[in-house]
């Protein structure tokens, strides 16, 4: 093996170490494997005698993010292209201020938010923790939007307007192909933000809005390591899931149509 | 019956299909534009200046100039994709209603990368809301009449540059436009596909009969498929006239240097009538057609250089002193130090393009 080889390889074991070995861990916990217990399922078969309240939060999140994806890419589509499209300076301020919640304190904004939603009568309710969340991990989808519309020529807009085209039939034929691959990069990572946090699903959904986090918490508070653990293995399992059947659902739309996937 | 009948036929299966046949029938015929004292400028930076130009109904035109006179400005304006500073534009003497009248293909075709071929031709019959089967009817006839029922199913990445070129004029015309927009229709083909492309695009454009203007840098390509050229310098329209005109009758040397070769002459040294004539007095300027060389020991120049350039030879040769350059269309066996003379030559179709030109 080539020098250049051995290092790419040693970096790659690396990673994978670096990785793998919390989940490794987790495992082991789950499965009370520690020194001077006696290994068992008993944390695996607690949780399955849960499953209504477990499945209920679990549900509950995955609903919750799925939603926080789909608001969140439509309310990105239009502001992202006229910032692609627009060459004013006067857009970057508005990018600026559009990007703000990934930059704020998410602490500091909830305050704030929580006022503002106790007036709406939002709180204690599903669309707010929605609403809370899909503001949260808004810039991240805006980012990725931008960029995949800045690498749409502006010319095939224009083509289809020509042909006398509406802006749905344009956006859906001819923009919207286009856009996938970044709206899943962005979509991804409004799902993590959206199903992993606890704080502002506690705070806006004041424990009456299941979710998988507000679930998971007060196990890893308390002393049992091996149901924490468990927990934790299947709040891993459910983002790796959906990656992979977005990943397949991505190559499947695009495949074989002139774009890299 | 307008052209358009013949290549897209009448069905009259049902009342729909017959109103909408008519429908198109009545907006596929043909248009004359005029176009007035165009203007746009890009910062402060002027792309066309008062530019004014009239096409007749079905007619060819070009529009023909170096890159970066603006002549995409114009087909996008005339599109509806941009708007001018200065000028008007009219369709049939109304100002553009803001429907498809004007359809552009692009340079580079702007194929939809993730629509097939079929559904490509389909786009603009389905933002018209056709019914499904209309336009079945109406993109099978396109893909037929274009030769590519078999690339229905094609992606445009699957595609060679001459298909695509076919799948984009088989999208623009399935909307049955009224003035066909092309923007450097050959520029991206190889040298061998540009010819018959050319000569493809001008049947193409007889059969519908509709009235297009084409821009494009390449004077060869302008030649080959238009009725009438524009030749654009410096943001202005410095000629307009037939292919035979503005290439063999300039009316400055501008125009004849970016038409193809031209000889400058000494008028005194050459016998015969001149095509134009130079800023400098006694300088003639003569294409290769027009000019014969001929070795001859009393001739009164001398060559210092000789090169065949494909269809015409450049002879390059000094008269007291003073250097020139010479092209012909028919090349002569010459050595460095020959003395030669040139001789004015009368095409045999000369007297018509002259008949042309001045009438």
């Amino acid at each position: 093996m080539s020098r250049p080889g051995v290092l790419n390889f040693g970096v790659l074991i690396v990673v994978l170490v670096f990785f793998t070995l919390p989940v490794a861990l987790l495992v082991l916990y789950s499965l009370n494997v520690r020194y001077g217990s006696v290994p068992s399922l008993r944390a695996w078969l607690y949780l399955a005698g849960q499953y209504r309240t477990f499945g209920a939060a679990l549900v509950s999140s995955l609903a919750y993010g799925l939603s926080a994806v789909a608001l969140v890419f439509a309310a990105c589509v239009i502001p992202a292209k006229a910032i692609a499209r627009s060459s004013r300076s006067g857009t970057a301020v508005l990018e600026a201020v559009l990007l703000t919640p990934a930059l704020l304190p998410s602490i500091t904004f909830a305050i704030g938010v929580h006022q503002l939603f106790i007036r709406a009568g939002l709180v204690d309710t599903w669309l707010g923790v929605l609403l809370v969340l899909s503001f949260v991990a808004y810039p991240y989808m805006l980012r990725a939007l931008i960029a995949a519309y800045e690498s749409i020529d502006p010319a095939y807009e224009q083509c289809a307007r020509n042909l006398g085209a509406g802006m749905f039939q344009t956006f859906r034929l001819v923009e919207l192909p286009f856009l996938l691959p970044g709206a899943a990069a962005g979509g991804s990572v409004v799902f993590l933000v959206a199903f992993s946090d606890y704080f502002l699903v506690f705070l806006i959904g004041g424990g009456i809005v299941p979710a998988y986090t507000s679930y998971l918490v007060p196990f890893i508070r308390s002393a049992d390591y091996s149901i924490a653990s468990a927990l934790s293995i299947v709040f891993l399992l459910v983002p790796i899931a959906l990656f992979v059947a977005q990943d397949r659902l991505l190559t499947l739309v695009l495949r074989g149509r002139g774009m890299a996937v | 019956m307008p052209p358009t009948y013949a290549v897209l036929g009448v069905l009259s299966n049902s009342r729909e299909e017959l109103v909408i046949t008519i429908f198109f029938c009545y907006l596929s015929t043909r248009m004359q534009v005029s176009i007035q004292g165009l203007s746009k400028s890009f910062g402060r930076t002027p792309v066309l200046s008062d530019f004014s130009l009239e096409v007749a109904d079905g007619e060819f035109i070009s529009v023909l100039g170096p890159s970066g006179v603006g002549k995409t400005t114009l087909l996008r304006i005339l599109a509806g994709l941009d708007t001018a500073a200065a000028g008007v534009v009219r369709f049939d003497g109304f100002a553009p209603a803001g429907g498809n009248e004007a359809v552009l293909v692009f340079q580079d075709y702007v194929l939809f990368p993730f629509l097939t071929v079929y559904r490509n031709v389909a786009f603009g019959l389905e933002a018209r809301r056709l019914s499904k089967h209309l336009i079945a009817d109406r993109v099978g006839r396109l893909l037929s009449h274009f030769g590519l029922s078999e690339q229905a199913g094609r992606y445009p990445a699957q595609l060679s540059g001459g298909q695509k070129q076919r799948v984009a004029l088989a999208r623009a015309l399935a909307v049955a436009p009224k003035l066909l927009l092309l923007d450097e229709p050959l520029a991206n083909l190889d040298k061998n596909l540009k010819r018959d492309t050319a000569l493809y695009l001008r049947s193409v454009q007889r059969e519908f009969g509709i009235t297009t203007i084409c821009v494009t840098h390449d004077q060869d390509e302008a030649m080959a498929i238009s009725d009438r050229i524009a030749v654009m310098l410096g943001g202005r329209i410095a000629q307009v006239g037939t292919p035979q005109s503005v290439y063999f009758r300039p009316v400055s040397p501008g125009v004849a240097r970016f038409m193809g070769p031209v000889s400058n002459l000494p008028e005194s040294q050459i016998t015969g009538g001149v095509i134009a004539r130079a800023d400098t007095a006694d300088i003639c300027l003569l294409r290769p057609e027009q000019l014969r060389v001929r070795k001859q020991l009393s001739g009164a120049f001398q060559v210092q250089d000789v090169r065949l350039l494909g269809s015409y030879q450049l002879c390059v040769v000094t008269l007291n002193g003073v250097r020139y350059e010479a092209f012909t269309s028919q090349p002569v066996p010459l050595q460095l130090g020959d003395r030669v003379e040139f001789e004015r030559v009368i095409p045999p179709f000369e007297e018509e393009y002259v008949y042309e030109a001045s009438s």
